[in-house]
């Protein structure tokens, strides 16, 4: 019986994966029942394995499996580790459960503020050591002798890049400063001549950087099309 | 309670970000309380998820026992929830009855909503000159159709050497300049924003 | 329809009118309306000349006053004629003498007050009365005068300005009298006044005269010259009033003139509306003597405690049910309007599937026929791709790999490829493959890309041996700052639940510095840039290299960390170009026409773009050119 379910299960399964597919397209002609009940069977789905997944992954196997061995073998090597790592934080996400009564959601808030803390630290320092000083650095060193061609026709292609992606770095960051310095009442601030010159110029980089990622997401998108495709036709060679 | 409880949240934030954040710069000192710390907010993310879920769950649940069609899709969502978490919590996250939930229904509704995506770029992009449009709206366009050209070879022309050469020379330079200065603008704004949050200007977080 | 009379000029006016056509002043005063016995009385004070008479008569306008008679001011008008008799008085002819001693009279201002007991308004307004008639009015009055004399025949000898001016110079020796007109001006208008003149102070016409002719002695012995024309102008005298006995004091005689600015009894205040007539009589304090008030005595007020209200609302049930009502009103505003219901065949719709055919047909036809007639990508066209290759050709035979699936399943069309020809490297290498994810779908995602792949590989059924799954790492950047720091801490268990950091190789597995290499396949440029931001600083030179495999979306904002100088990403693949490069730099080479659908589905875009633009042109043009033509 298994068996049978087993080989079944394929055939199955790419029905089912046809169907959704054809229902998820139908919203080409416009928005119906068909593409809305996919979307909520996929949110269904989704949601639901990603709660298994953290009931295995972390719930059972870092807070609950931990605690079983130490009884069950007496082994109290990971005790400390356990009681320091692991236990303060699930007495604080028990806590943050809170959040969920409207009455009670206040008490929960010094949970999320340790988060916020913890997060806004690291995502500081991530910032600061692996994007701004790496990425100020590269923008330099484009114009880094040592990096230089030898050859002559590469030299003035290279310095030429170079300068290119200095200025446009440069720039693209004086776009977004919309500062500008105050002027005689009644007279509206205005940024100098220069600083709107060059935010122009930032402005077609941006451009031309915003062309390239729409490019790239419609590439992979069409990617997908040409997969759901040859899936449909797979399916229905398969079948006929 | 009114006041202490805000002033609480905002010191609590305040104290575990700053000791992960020193704890970059000394490490010797503080690594092992940045380490706590680090294991304390990766479990309460995980309770954070499951909070989620849950509340998703309700959320529907009352939408089940209103009246409309809408209350349809709720009921479809519940039961594809409680048949995915039954199936997996049994069979395991990657035994076999999982992965074929996940090949034959996750997997294909993704990949069609991102395929029906590419009709409304498209679209989107045939239509972008029905409006008057400005000198950047056109190197916007012309950009694409460069990336475009250079990205594969035309049918029936084959691939072109001077707009690959171009495509490259455009992914590496100009717009390698635009994205380096948005992510340095976004670092920037982390670093702000971030400051902000540790020396508890910004509460996110509420209270 | 009767005419107003103005009580200003006594001029008549139209009934519709509010104000004087000629003086502006108030017609209807609120509560007088001139009756038509008060008009009578206007028209016999200001009687008209028989010039005027005539003229109205014939015309129902009035005309304008003369330029003469306009230059004397109204109210000298009025104050002459309120003495004058209703009945016509025919100007007796004074003489010269007499008519000299008028005149000094009205030239000359009294120097001292004849009556104290008069008002210094009355002295005032007489004092200007008398310095305009005689100092500025002179030559008017000389003309009116001279105007009469005319009519009544006789002759002027010298002009009365020069005779004025003459009467100025001199002083008067004594006190001039007044006329008997400005007595009894005087008489009229004090009578309203306290302490007004007493009727037994009002001198007598004759008296008067008599006194006008004892100043006149003074000079009458004087050889003046009198003009001829002022010895025959004549004054109309106020006839003598018959003499009574002098009743006690009674009320004033008030002229008709004064009257009739009475308010009418409609205006008057009207009477309380408390009657208090049977209030007490207030018996102290400045208020005494009044009902009705209310009493100044402590205890009128009688200090008590504020009396407690209760907070409790009084609802009626008519309020009750316009609050409910009200509410539900609210309530209906927040809750979401069901979306109308709109027609599926719209223009858009129908351009929007016109653009999906278009661009499916040719792909259709390019999967059913698997064409192969596209030229691979050479791995030389994408940047990082060769890195990419060698930098996993390079990894040692069994080394532990760190490989993070952190894309979503819908990008599965587009990297499958290149995730699977990369598995294939690394199991061709026999590396050991540690799994972790920090997207919930990844986990899976990971187990059915190494389980295809590893069939594919050992041609069996059976799968990859080396590997482990360490399953989903929650938090984020946190997380990946706690992997990168301490990995063991982080994940202590497989998937499975096996502490496989006990065992090799992730014995030999501290940080992350000891993997081999760190393979990230993400299609979000902000997991990729947090694996670089959170991962990369920890990772040395000599350590593992940093690989990426993304999507042709997240690229652009990946390069720029592939780029830099020194390098933060060793080696990517991007896309599905960058996985057929990939591919091919592996030497496998697919065969199922997605590489040739891919070349059909760029033009035909290339094409629908290009085209789908000139015609959004043309539109436009058009548009705009309608636009100016109207």
């Amino acid at each position: 019986m298994l068996a049978q379910i087993n080989q079944l299960a394929d055939p199955i399964g790419a029905i089912i994966g046809f169907l959704l597919t054809l229902m998820v397209l139908s919203y080409i002609i416009g928005d119906n029942v068909l593409f809305r009940l996919a979307v909520s069977i996929f949110i269904g789905v989704a949601s639901g394995y990603a709660a298994v997944l953290i009931l295995y992954n972390v719930i059972w196997y870092q807070v609950l499996v931990p605690i079983f061995q130490i009884f069950t073998t007496g082994k109290l090597e990971g005790l400390p580790t356990y009681a320091i790592h692991v236990f303060p934080a699930v007495i604080l996400g028990f806590w943050m459960i809170t959040k969920l009564t409207p009455r009670l959601s206040r008490w929960g808030t010094p949970v999320l503020a340790f988060l916020t803390g913890v997060g806004a630290a690291t995502v500081l320092a991530g910032a600061v050591r692996g994007t701004i000083f790496p990425q100020v650095g590269a923008s330099v060193n484009m114009l880094n002798i040592q990096t230089a061609p030898t050859e002559l026709g590469n030299i003035v292609g290279w310095f030429i890049n170079g300068l290119i992606v200095l200025i446009g770095t440069a720039t693209t960051l004086i776009y977004f400063q919309f500062g500008a310095r105050r002027q005689e009442e009644g007279v509206p601030a205005r940024r100098s001549v220069v600083l709107d010159y060059l935010s122009t110029a930032g402005q077609g980089f941006i451009a031309v950087t915003l062309g390239v990622l729409f490019a790239g997401v419609y590439l992979a998108t069409l990617s997908a099309l040409i997969d759901r495709v040859q899936f449909l036709w797979d399916t229905i060679s398969r079948f006929f | 309670m009114k006041r202490i409880l805000p002033i609480t949240n905002a010191v609590i934030a305040v104290v575990s970000g700053l000791i992960v954040l020193f704890g970059y710069f000394f490490p010797g000192l503080l690594s092992g309380i940045q380490s706590v710390l680090i294991s304390w907010a990766i479990i309460i993310a995980a309770f954070a998820l499951l909070v989620g879920v849950f509340n998703l769950v309700m959320v529907h649940w009352k939408k089940t026992g209103t009246e409309g069609s809408n209350s349809i899709y709720s009921i479809v969502l519940l039961i594809s929830l409680f048949i995915t978490i039954i199936v997996a919590g049994l069979s395991g996250p990657t035994g076999s009855w999982t992965l074929w939930i996940f090949n034959n229904f996750q997997v294909p509704i993704e990949v069609s909503l991102l395929a029906v995506l590419a009709i409304v770029l498209l679209y989107a992009g045939a239509r972008l000159l029905s409006r008057k449009p400005k000198w950047y709206t056109i190197l916007f366009l012309i950009t694409v159709l460069l990336v475009l050209v250079g990205s594969a070879p035309l049918f029936l022309a084959g691939e072109s050497a001077p707009l690959s050469a171009l495509r490259i020379w455009l992914s590496q330079v100009p717009a390698i300049a635009g994205a380096r200065g948005l992510l340095l603008g976004v670092a920037l704004g982390t670093v702000a924003t971030g400051i902000r949050i540790l020396i508890g200007i910004d509460r996110p977080y509420g209270g | 329809m009767t005419d107003i009379i103005c009580p200003l000029c006594g001029k008549p006016n139209p009934e519709e009118l509010d104000e004087c056509q000629y003086c502006q002043a108030p017609l209807k005063v609120a509560g007088f309306i001139a009756s038509p016995e008060d008009q009578e009385d206007f028209s016999q004070i200001f009687p008209p000349s028989p010039d005027q008479a005539g003229e109205e008569d014939q015309d129902t306008q009035p005309e304008p006053p003369p330029p003469s008679e306009q230059s004397i001011p109204d109210w000298l008008k009025q104050t002459e004629a309120s003495f004058l008799k209703p009945s016509e008085l025919e100007p007796e002819e004074l003489s010269s003498e007499q008519l000299s001693e008028q005149i000094d009279a009205l030239i000359n201002l009294p120097s001292t007050p004849a009556e104290p007991q008069k008002s210094a308004i009355d002295d005032e307004w007489l004092t200007s009365l008398l310095s305009e008639a005689g100092a500025i009015e002179s030559i008017p009055e000389g003309e009116v005068l001279l105007e009469r004399a005319v009519e009544t025949g006789e002759e002027t000898s010298t002009p009365a300005g020069e005779e004025t001016t003459q009467e100025e110079e001199e002083p008067p020796a004594v006190p001039a009298e007044r006329p008997a007109w400005l007595t009894n001006l005087e008489a009229s208008s004090n009578i309203k006044l306290d302490g007004g003149m007493q009727p037994s102070e009002v001198p007598e016409p004759e008296e008067q005269e008599a006194s006008v002719e004892e100043t006149d002695v003074p000079g009458a012995s004087e050889h003046v010259e009198i003009p001829d024309w002022i010895s025959k102008v004549s004054f109309e005298e106020v006839p003598p009033e018959p003499k009574e006995p002098e009743p006690p004091i009674e009320p004033a005689e008030i002229p008709g003139w004064l009257e009739a600015l009475r308010p009418s009894e409609e205006a008057t205040p009207t009477a309380p509306v408390e009657d208090v007539s049977a209030a007490d009589v207030v018996t102290a304090g400045p208020l005494v003597g009044l009902r009705g008030v209310i009493s100044a005595h402590p205890s009128a007020i009688q200090a008590r405690k504020p009396p407690t209200y209760s907070i409790k609302l009084r609802v009626t049930e008519e309020q009750r049910a316009r609050v409910q009502m009200m509410e539900e009103l609210l309530a209906e505003e927040q809750k979401p309007k069901p979306p109308t219901s709109k027609r599926i065949i719209t223009s858009q719709n129908i351009f929007r599937l016109a653009i999906a055919l278009v661009l499916i047909l040719p792909i259709v036809w390019m999967i059913i026929a698997k064409s192969q007639q596209s030229p691979l990508p050479q791995p030389g066209n994408y940047p990082g791709v060769i890195d990419f290759f060698q930098q996993v050709q390079q990894l040692p035979a069994g080394a532990p790999v760190l490989v993070a699936f952190d894309y979503e399943p819908g990008f599965s069309g587009e990297m499958n490829s290149a995730v699977s020809t990369l598995l294939s490297q690394l199991m061709a290498k026999n590396t050991y493959l540690t799994l972790v994810t920090t997207a919930p779908s990844g986990v899976a995602l990971a187990e059915s890309l190494v389980k295809d792949a590893g069939t594919g590989l050992a041609g069996s059924l059976s799968s990859y041996p080396y590997y482990t799954d360490l399953g989903y790492l929650p938090g984020g950047t946190m997380g990946l700052l706690g992997l990168a720091s301490s990995p063991k801490t982080v994940l202590p268990y497989s998937l499975e639940g096996i502490d496989v950091w006990a065992s090799a190789p992730l014995n030999t597995v501290s940080s992350v510095t000891d993997f081999g290499a760190v393979i990230v396949i993400t299609d979000d440029p902000d997991t990729a840039r947090a694996w670089i931001e959170q991962v990369g600083p920890v990772l040395r030179a000599e350590d593992g290299p940093i690989l990426m495999v993304t999507s042709s979306q997240a690229e652009p904002l990946i390069r720029p960390y592939y780029e830099a100088s020194p390098s933060q990403v060793q080696g990517m693949v991007a896309g599905l170009a960058g996985g057929q490069a990939y591919s091919r730099a592996v030497g496998r080479q697919p065969q199922n026409g997605v590489w040739d659908a891919f070349s059909m589905g760029v033009t035909v875009s290339i094409l629908i773009i290009l085209i789908g633009g000139i015609i959004s042109m043309v539109f436009m043009l058009q548009a705009s050119a309608r636009k100016r033509e109207d």
